[in-house]
């Protein structure tokens, strides 16, 4: 193979691996989003939670090296994520809607819950990126291309929460009616579904799945408060490309952001890579509004 | 009496942005992160343009708006087709990308060091460059963005624009052509980010990306919120309560590594408590002066009580 080839192989499998990291956030987001029909923002500071209780743990001595041990961590990590998620829809959301908030008002709550949140987190721990310890980095070749034993890691927990969503949405009872009452709440709750219970549930699901990206995003990339926002935007631009209302367009969405931020840097400067995610955006907005596999027309607000 | 000065100044230029973003979000419901952008397009290019080309404070204050305006024009027509949500991601894009540009395209704009010696401004003769005499251009500059916004929402343009905020569909069918009217107030919007922005280059006379992030578009965002949407009082007060009172928390003693995180949090609870008790903002949309009751049984009270 060409020199300049098997580079830019190798920086698409990087996308990849990238993306796939993406996946569990973007899933969340998404689930949250055609539930709640709001952009959480502070999504980002659940995430960020997350990976800050990941560093406690760490700093408390417990191993990050990858193998049995860490897929305990990444679980506990699930709890503590859905945890938060659940406490903002119930002290903050909930109540809002119950005084009739719009969404936008719900949305600018999000942004107020983001810098709370936030900005506590850079209290408490101070604004410095921190490493996550135990995180021995092996890499191995496969054929032509290196990668490297959290890469695999990442591959298969984005891999196992796709399918779990999918088959969550798809096959359970709690599943179905998360579809339904995104795709219709007012004939969902006319059904006997409750909207308050299943925009608690989608909260639930959708931070828990921030767990164990919060996990593998402190190993590879390491722990500061500045990581919370662009990884929410992510999510935020995988769902749009992907098309709101698709799990299997929101995991497209998050692994094609990750190869072109990646293969962009074949040509392009690094410092690039967050213009190139909204490119992407910029893109699918005016060639396909409607992302991949978006739905024909969304439900018409009453 | 240079730093009370200073407040003033900055005092003034946030309310230019926050007034005009006021245009945006308020008015027409264009819920806009992207203003800061625009702010940094005006700085720099009137940076840019005095420094290199020599020009005058005129030519090169013109030069920033034009340009912000045609960005803002570009940036205009693919993001205004979308709707609420989609649109506040399409302009945190714009912004990005546009914060990128100051950041990294060092040829033009030097890179994270930014533009250093920008010369002080002359105006009919006068070199301005002490902080003192920068309090009246500022004024004067935060009056006309407040002048020209009040005259704008109170004309029928106005009514069209809050029209197409409640109602996009019905304001078409009434024969408007809705793009028309937002891409008018997103540039007019724009124009003033940007002359607020070659204003700040002159006064402080070195810019660096630092100034012109999301950060800042949401700081102006939460100003236009907090003070009470298409209010443009509202986003007045919204702008001074946010530049005036981390001045005051200052001076109450609080380490200063903790201030700047210290401050955020309360910021961020107040956005949430302003959610939950005043969502219209301070000084809500139509908000007359409240009227004084002279003496008990005042008749104009009375009528409007009834």
């Amino acid at each position: 193979m060409n020199g300049d080839l098997a580079v830019l192989f190798q920086l698409a499998v990087n996308g990849v691996v990238a993306g796939t990291l993406y996946i569990p956030s973007a899933l969340g987001f998404a689930l949250i989003y055609s539930t709640a029909r709001f952009f959480h923002f502070a999504h980002g500071s659940v995430f960020l939670c997350a990976l800050y209780a990941a560093f406690i743990l760490s700093q408390r001595g417990v191993s990050f090296a990858i193998g049995p041990g860490l897929v305990l961590v990444m679980l506990l990590m699930a709890v503590v994520a859905a945890l938060v998620g659940l406490l903002m829809e119930l002290i903050v959301y909930r109540p809002l809607r119950a005084l009739h908030a719009t969404n936008e008002v719900l949305m600018v709550a999000s942004v107020g819950l983001f810098i709370l949140v936030n900005n506590s987190l850079v209290l408490a721990f101070g604004k410095d990126a921190k490493a996550l310890s135990g995180a021995e980095i092996v890499g191995f070749n496969v054929g032509p291309l290196r990668l490297t034993g959290l890469s695999f890691a990442t591959l298969v927990t984005g891999l196992i929460c796709f399918v779990i969503v999918s088959q969550f949405l798809a096959r359970t009872r709690a599943g179905k009616s998360l579809r339904a009452y995104g795709l219709n709440p007012r004939l969902a709750e006319t059904l006997g579904l409750s909207g308050t219970r299943l925009v608690a549930l989608s909260f639930i699901i959708g931070s828990a799945l921030l767990g164990p990206a919060a996990v593998l995003a402190g190993l590879q990339q390491g722990v500061s408060p500045s990581v919370g926002l662009p990884f929410v935007l992510v999510a935020a631009i995988a769902m749009i490309v992907g098309g709101v209302g698709s799990v299997p367009g929101a995991a497209a969405g998050a692994i094609l952001i990750g190869v072109v931020q990646n293969v962009g840097i074949w040509r392009a400067s690094s410092q690039w890579q967050d213009a190139l995610a909204f490119a992407v955006l910029f893109a699918f907005l005016i060639v396909r509004p409607r992302g991949f596999f978006g739905e024909k027309q969304r439900a018409v607000e009453v | 009496m240079d730093y009370l000065f200073s407040v003033t100044i900055t005092a003034c230029i946030f309310i230019t942005l926050a007034v005009s973003l006021n245009l945006v979000v308020g008015y027409t419901g264009m819920f806009s992160v992207a203003h800061a952008a625009f702010y940094g397009i005006g700085s720099y290019t009137a940076a840019l343009l005095a420094l290199r080309l020599h020009m005058g404070v005129a030519g090169a204050i013109i030069g920033g708006a034009l340009l912000a305006g045609l960005v803002g024009f570009l940036i205009s027509l693919p993001s205004l087709r979308l709707k609420g949500d989609y649109l506040v991601v399409g302009s945190f894009g714009s912004q990005v990308v546009i914060s990128g540009i100051f950041l990294n395209a060092d040829a033009v704009t030097n890179g994270a060091l930014g533009v250093r010696n920008i010369p002080p401004p002359v105006l009919a003769g006068l070199v301005l460059d002490r902080t003192g005499a920068f309090v009246l251009p500022a004024a004067i500059m935060a009056c006309l963005a407040v002048v020209v916004v009040w005259r704008l929402t109170s004309s029928p343009f106005g009514r069209v624009l809050r029209a197409i905020r409640e109602d996009e569909i019905v304001t078409q069918a009434a024969g408007k052509n809705v793009v028309a009217f937002k891409v008018t107030a997103f540039v007019t919007g724009a124009i003033f980010a940007a002359i607020a922005g070659a204003f700040y280059a002159y006064y402080v006379s070195y810019i660096s990306p630092d100034s012109f992030t999301i950060d800042t578009s949401l700081s102006v965002l939460i100003m236009v919120i907090l003070g009470g949407s298409a209010s443009v009082l509202g986003s007045v007060a919204g702008a001074i309560l946010l530049v005036v009172v981390p001045e005051v928390l200052r001076f109450v003693g609080i380490p200063s590594t903790l201030i700047g995180p210290g401050q955020q949090v309360i910021l961020g609870a107040l956005i949430i408590l302003f959610m939950f008790i005043r969502r219209e903002g301070i000084i809500p949309e139509g908000a007359r002066w409240p009227r004084v009751k002279w003496w008990p049984g005042d008749h104009d009270g009375a009528a409007r009580a009834s």
